[in-house]
């Protein structure tokens, strides 16, 4: 389970089968998760940590990623992904976006994305 | 200028369990990365690591560069898959796979980069066990 920093975590509840926007840097939009708190619009944001948080495999990705799950990165249900090196400054229109969906007819599952302050111990 | 991001040091490159490490030249071209079949094709074996072995896993893949990667499915696409840029790593936790069972794509990570070659490490990420 990672730390995430106060303020820097978007929680989508309903990820399924079409590809949905799971984690949007974006500071000044309000659309979809509202801006990220308190967080500088200027911030430099930094490894990204998904967790499946639902009960359905996702796959993740970066756009609209297709239903056939072959072109997303797949993360099983309770697992978590981080992207180490992941970094966004000021992100505009789809720039540093994460999508996921289960890719599965019926099946849901969701997510928790975010700046973790400990996403590995060294 | 405020940066957010972990407070303590961090690695930049997977402590891989031995012998489960495969090293990859990612092309413009789907490359598989990381294949759990321990059936001797693509890779070879997964070093000694038994075919009976129960299961193999967290994953990580390290992008050594220099190009920046996009990992994916077999079918990953510069537009589709998750960027990793030079330096970067992924790490999956939950990832875990039989190697004598998976099949042929059952499990495999693949990656593709806009243009250019990238040198990649996939293996079992002894760094990404520990949270």
């Amino acid at each position: 389970m990672p730390l995430f920093e106060s303020n820097i975590v978007q929680i989508n509840s309903s990820v399924g089968t079409v590809s949905s926007l799971i984690w949007n840097p974006e500071n000044t939009s309000t659309t979809t998760f509202g801006a990220l708190g308190s967080v500088a619009s200027t911030a430099t944001l930094k490894d990204v940590t998904i967790m499946n948080t639902g009960a359905n495999t996702i796959y993740v990705g970066s756009g609209s990623i297709s239903a056939a799950s072959t072109n997303g990165l797949s993360i099983p249900a309770g697992g978590q992904l981080t992207v180490q090196g992941y970094s966004v400054v000021s992100p505009t229109g789809t720039t540093g976006q994460i999508w996921g969906q289960t890719g599965v007819v019926g099946q849901t599952s969701s997510t928790t994305c975010g700046i973790a302050s400990v996403a590995s111990v060294v | 200028m405020q940066e957010h991001s972990s407070p303590q040091k961090r690695s930049r490159v997977g402590f891989f369990e031995g012998n489960i490490v495969q090293v990859s030249s990612v092309t413009s071209s789907a490359t598989i990365v990381w294949n759990p079949t321990n059936s001797g094709s693509t890779f070879g074996p997964l070093g000694t690591i038994p075919s009976s072995t129960a299961s193999i896993g967290p994953v990580g893949i390290a992008n050594l560069g220099p190009q920046t990667i996009y990992v994916g499915g077999a079918s990953v696409t510069v537009a589709t898959g998750l960027p990793v840029p030079p330096g970067g790593q992924i790490g999956i936790r939950r990832y875990s796979y039989t190697p004598g069972v998976a099949s042929s794509n059952s499990g495999t990570i693949s990656a593709i980069t806009a243009t250019g070659t990238s040198t990649v490490q996939a293996g079992v990420d002894t760094n990404i066990t520990v949270y």
